[in-house]
């Protein structure tokens, strides 16, 4: 096998890792797949050290994570103004496909409620979205995030918080303790403090 | 409470984000990337970057630059000498000084114009900027109603 070969077949491993993250932090198909690719041709350049590395996946998220946040402050902060104004869009179309999928009739019993949650978070602002995934998917503590993001802690923790909730109502997840909050689908959750 | 609360939002959503599996990357992604990979193959090494040549040319690269430098600067000096035009250090000190008095001019401007607005025209000032700031936002508010109607948001 020449080294093209297997750096192909590297790709192939990797390449739903890398084009998943991407999507979740830029919430855009066609961006995820620019940035997927950026990510591609770094890891070629560097493949001789690469290939027989074993933190090669969390290098490949990090350089991701990296790309997808500087494409988002490149590109999308003259937007950011206007766009978080808007209101979230209910249209349900664009959903993005799933790999590996489960038998038919595991996919029949959870692929609807997972498109959803895909959606949904697709569908979140930015500024929420991008810290609520870098918590929940990426596993970077809320100091980490903060100075990734260059913002106070505590706009970290406030994102991160309305984002779940976007995501609890939108979803319709109850909480084990529900009764005991009152109740709170469709009302304002408890203030953080 | 509201501590409790959180915690437990927290643990439903990791449990949801558990649950999600990889997205299929596009079909076209190793295409694309395959295209591009093969493109730079086919650049000769010194079209490439720098830091992706290898070390041999690296290293030749770098003392074929030193010594270009250094002949630049020893024999530009040597000519510049015989030309009879003095020493190159001397000449472009005195560049320098002839820049003297635009510097003076423009530090003295700046001293006026320091003085002008501390002695009287503050408010004329205050009145300028809040015009201006108030042009800024009615921008912003025409451009946020332009941008809402054009893509039909509430």
């Amino acid at each position: 096998m020449t080294d093209t070969e297997q750096f192909e077949a590297f790709m192939k491993a990797y390449q739903n890792m890398v084009f998943t993250t991407a999507v979740r932090l830029l919430a855009n198909e066609a961006e995820a797949e620019d940035v997927s690719q950026e990510v591609f041709l770094k890891a070629y350049e560097r493949y001789a050290e690469l290939k027989s590395s074993p933190t090669v996946g969390g290098w490949l998220k990090t350089v991701t994570r990296n790309l997808c946040l500087n494409h988002l402050t490149r590109y999308r902060a003259r937007w950011r103004f206007f766009s978080e104004m808007a209101p979230d869009r209910e249209d349900e179309d664009s959903m993005p496909e799933w790999a590996a999928p489960d038998t038919h009739e595991q996919q029949v019993a959870t692929g609807d409620h997972r498109q959803l949650l895909e959606g949904v978070l697709q569908k979140l602002p930015s500024g929420q979205r991008v810290p609520l995934v870098l918590y929940h998917f990426e596993e970077l503590s809320y100091e980490e995030i903060a100075a990734k993001l260059r913002v106070s802690l505590s706009k970290v923790k406030t994102d991160i918080h309305r984002g779940r909730e976007a995501l609890r109502r939108k979803l319709k997840l109850k909480l084990a303790g529900e009764e005991e909050w009152g109740g709170l689908d469709g009302a304002e959750s408890p203030c953080l403090t | 409470m509201n501590e409790r609360y959180e915690k437990e939002l927290e643990q439903l959503i990791e449990r949801e984000a558990r649950k999600l599996p990889e997205l299929r990357a596009p079909e076209t992604l190793v295409h694309r990337v395959m295209l591009a990979v093969h493109a730079k193959e086919r650049q000769p090494w010194w079209q490439r970057p720098w830091l992706t040549w290898p070390r041999s040319a690296q290293w030749v690269s770098v003392v074929l630059s030193g010594a270009t430098v250094a002949a630049l600067v020893y024999f530009g000096a040597g000519a510049w000498q015989a030309a009879g035009m003095g020493s190159p250090l001397g000449k472009i000190a005195q560049w320098f000084s002839s820049l003297a008095p635009i510097w003076e001019w423009l530090v003295t401007v700046a001293n006026a114009i320091a003085l002008v607005l501390q002695k009287g025209a503050q408010q004329y000032l205050l009145i300028a900027l809040g015009i201006a700031g108030s042009m800024y936002l009615l921008c912003v508010a025409t451009g946020t109603a332009c941008y809402r109607l054009a893509y039909n948001r509430r």
